[in-house]
């Protein structure tokens, strides 16, 4: 069941809802060929390693683009895949290898968005034509209408705009737990952290971001009238 | 005018997070095989010249020439300290100075 199908069922997609699940992880392990093909790579066997790079390069792009600026995308790709390299012993065959390249390729936007934060990049304002976005979205009259504004770039943008506006911190633990609809537990198993860590930054990050629009709309509204 | 109650906020939300999903469903795919490759072939020839006998072979050569080092700077130290100066003692050359008439008389 795809992460999105699982949202559903728990019923987080439609508001912006906290799932505190702290349920244990389905028990799955590397599948026997690819623990047969880490094991090639780790005993020397060098060129298999572009196997496991064409089983997933894709699996982590998407991770990937959906965190990172378009044009760095491909960047962190190969950075994660590299990583995965140096740190192939740690992989402990318990978990697919499909979610141990996950937690990589988390940890490595994160670690971007940090190296960013220091970097101070200044963050665009919104334009008129986000505004507008604004507007029409929330006087859709049909679901169809609805969704057809979810498509537009504005959208993305204005996504961009506010998660650029949390720390590196909140912005992972938002992306993974009310974004991608990973329970608790399996943002901390991806980020490293603490279940409790993971919990209470997610609960500031969705307080952080609703303050966020709700200060939007507010201004929004004052110079609308 | 724009309402900003709690379902304008609600329905934002919901909005930015179907954006999202959007966004993730149509990720262009990467190719990195080759970069990444070449990157691990070249970690993996440094790696191989870090066999065990490389390691023992430098281990031995480097502790071969740490201790010539020390043994250098202690000979070099004991010599200094203890060799009698070459230089003419002054309290002798005083003495012999005294002893030896100024005019032979």
């Amino acid at each position: 069941m795809s992460h999105a199908a699982v949202l559903v069922d728990r019923g987080i997609i439609p508001g912006f809802h906290l799932s505190m699940a702290n349920d244990p992880l389905p028990v799955m392990s590397a599948s026997a060929e690819e623990s047969g093909l880490v094991r090639r790579v780790r005993e020397g066997e060098t060129e298999r390693f572009a196997d496991l790079i064409d089983q997933y390069q894709n699996h982590v792009g998407r991770i990937v683009a959906r965190r990172v600026p378009a044009d760095r995308v491909r960047e962190l790709v190969h950075e994660v895949f590299v990583k995965a390299y140096v740190n192939l012993a740690q992989f402990s065959e318990s978990v697919p290898f499909e979610h141990w390249l996950a937690g990589i390729a988390v940890r490595t936007c994160y670690d971007f968005w940090r190296a960013r934060s220091r970097e101070e990049v200044p963050v665009s304002a919104l334009s008129d034509e986000h505004t507008r976005w604004i507007e029409q979205t929330l006087s859709s009259h049909s679901d169809r209408q609805f969704r057809d504004q979810t498509a537009r770039q504005e959208a993305r943008e204005l996504l961009g705009w506010a998660l650029a506006r949390l720390s590196p911190e909140n912005r992972a633990v938002l992306t993974l737990v009310h974004l991608d609809g990973y329970s608790v537990r399996e943002a901390a198993d991806m980020l490293g952290w603490s279940l409790v860590n993971v919990k209470v930054r997610a609960h500031r990050a969705r307080k952080a971001l609703r303050e966020l629009l709700r200060h939007t709309l507010a201004e929004k509204a004052h110079d609308a009238t | 005018m724009m309402r900003h109650d709690d379902d304008s906020l609600n329905s934002l939300a919901r909005a930015l997070i179907e954006a999202y999903r959007a966004q993730s469903q149509v990720s262009p795919p990467v190719d990195v095989r080759w970069d990444v490759m070449r990157d691990v072939r070249r970690s993996a020839t440094e790696r191989s010249r870090w066999t065990p006998a490389t390691v023992l072979d430098q281990l031995v050569w480097r502790t071969a020439t740490i201790t010539a080092a020390v043994v250098l700077t202690a000979s070099v130290l004991t010599v200094s300290l203890w060799r009698p100066s070459l230089a003419p003692n002054p309290v002798l050359v005083a003495e012999e100075l005294e002893s030896v008439p100024l005019f032979d008389e």
